[in-house]
């Protein structure tokens, strides 16, 4: 009997040690993004597809988004495909549940921060979602998803931005295989607009950041991917 | 021909207002079956009474939008204050509705004392998933099972009854402070993760330092913003974490 407790205990003591050991592993991911070389467009749009989160514990995260600034920048919108595949993680965006649903994620001074989360039909991530922000000529910014109003007008207190290709992921134990595109061949492209969304505009030229090692960014124009 | 231009005309009117009486009569029937919540000011003062809170000074209908002013004494407590609003709102809204389901007040939107926006403009209100609601005390237990694997310390916690019911945690982290806010993520979410159907109910997480300074907030309103609900989030400027979205950990790209 006191060798079965003996055994237990042991046995705890191992289970309780590894449980702690993983949430002690430093978090591993980040953010990589292409953005354009110049501000004050009026919005962005792109179909992306792809995969991520294969045996991963986090998050991947693909976006559109317009804001003020590519560096320090206090205002944003973005509308984006989220997986969470770990019960255990919580964000501004979801409750820790493993899902797969569009985001759309706002600030108006970089400190705050609302996110609204959306089911899709198809709860695959990566399967070929147009994405869009704009501004539309009546004031603010609105959110689409494959060309209907998902959600706005936002005051965002800006009245044109940078467009930003954006991808994320975060992890604690196993990496994902993050691979997306945007501007799948036969899809949209990522584009811009200077005209409240009547006409786009291809994005050929623009800058690329990741704050991470391992990610990987193709050159615009579309399609081109970015993954790790 | 102008007779009966006129008698088109009046039949149009009586039809108009027959219509209207109906639709009238509906609301009243609706509003003396649901209960002593039923009227605006009633539905406010039952929720404020049951949040405990007094973040929200003032509320009023205008149109189809519901407008709550809300009290700011500074950043971190002005974001408390709205996440308070906006599940107070969003209480407020369920307990006028019809119930037959259509809900006459389709947005909540705050604003300071000034009268100006603070939420970048009015937010729809979805539908509320019907779950069973907490049990007492079970905001402490899952306080007590998950403080140890989330590596904070829990100053104090909370369970409200409404919408279902739901968790206010206060919160010291156990490890270097901006290690917490940057992995958040994972540490916020071994909080919460036995809150049963968390998704359901709302959820306010404030994370501060040993001496109160504010570090970060991490809330959910459901049935307001998106079909799943509404997270919101509170973070130092400048500061980074994987719990907020387009923050981490290089802030907004390109540093």
């Amino acid at each position: 009997m006191s060798l079965r407790r003996s055994l237990l205990g042991f046995l705890l003591c191992i289970s309780t040690a590894l449980s702690c050991a993983q949430l002690a592993n430093a978090q591993n991911g980040g953010q990589a993004a292409r953005y354009t070389t110049g501000g004050g467009y009026l919005g962005t749009r792109a179909t992306i597809s792809g995969s991520g989160a294969t045996n991963s514990t986090g998050l991947v995260f693909a976006a559109v988004a317009i804001q003020d600034n590519v560096s320090g920048g206090t205002k944003m919108l973005q509308i984006g495909e989220l997986q969470i595949t770990y019960d255990d993680y919580a964000n501004d965006c979801n409750q820790a549940l493993n899902v797969v649903g569009i985001a759309v994620e706002r600030t108006t001074d970089g400190v705050n921060y609302t996110c609204d989360f959306w089911s899709t039909a198809d709860t695959r991530f990566g399967v070929n979602h147009r994405i869009a922000v704009v501004a539309p000529g009546s004031g603010g910014w609105d959110a689409y998803l494959d060309g209907n109003r998902l959600e706005g007008p936002f005051t965002l207190g800006m009245s044109g931005g940078y467009p930003i290709a954006r991808a994320e992921a975060f992890w604690t134990t196993t990496a994902p295989s993050y691979n997306v595109t945007w501007g799948p061949s036969g899809y949209t492209p990522w584009q811009y607009t200077t005209n409240h969304g009547n006409t786009y505009t291809t994005i050929v030229n623009s800058g690329a950041a990741a704050s991470s090692s391992g990610w990987n960014l193709d050159n615009t124009p579309s399609p081109f991917r970015i993954y790790r | 021909m102008t007779k009966t231009i006129v008698r088109v005309t009046v039949l149009v009117i009586l039809l108009v207002i027959t219509g209207g009486l109906l639709v009238m009569t509906a609301v009243a029937a609706v509003s003396s079956s649901s209960g002593t919540s039923n009227t605006l000011a009633g539905a406010v003062a039952a929720a404020q009474n049951s949040l405990g809170a007094d973040q929200v000074t003032s509320v009023k209908q205008t149109g189809a939008t519901l407008q709550l002013t809300i009290a700011s004494e500074d950043s971190f407590s002005s974001a408390v204050a709205r996440w308070y609003g906006k599940i107070l709102g969003r209480q407020v809204v369920s307990q006028i509705a019809p119930a037959d389901g259509a809900l006459p007040i389709s947005q909540i939107d705050e604003v300071d004392a000034s009268g100006a926006d603070i939420n970048g403009g009015p937010e729809s209100v979805t539908s509320l998933v019907r779950t069973d609601p907490l049990p007492s005390g079970e905001c402490e237990g899952v306080a007590s099972s998950n403080a140890a694997d989330a590596q904070v310390l829990v100053k104090t916690v909370k369970q409200i009854e409404v919408l279902g019911g739901g968790c206010i945690f206060v919160v010291t982290p156990e490890i270097d402070p901006s290690s917490f806010v940057s992995n958040a993520g994972s540490y916020l979410g071994a909080l919460i993760r036995s809150i049963p159907d968390r998704r359901s109910h709302p959820s306010l997480i404030e994370v501060v330092g040993a001496d109160n300074t504010p570090l970060l907030l991490l809330g959910w309103i459901p049935g307001v913003g998106g079909a799943f609900g509404q997270g919101v989030a509170w973070i130092g400027a400048g500061s980074q974490s994987s719990a907020v979205l387009g923050t981490t950990p290089s802030h907004r790209i390109g540093n």
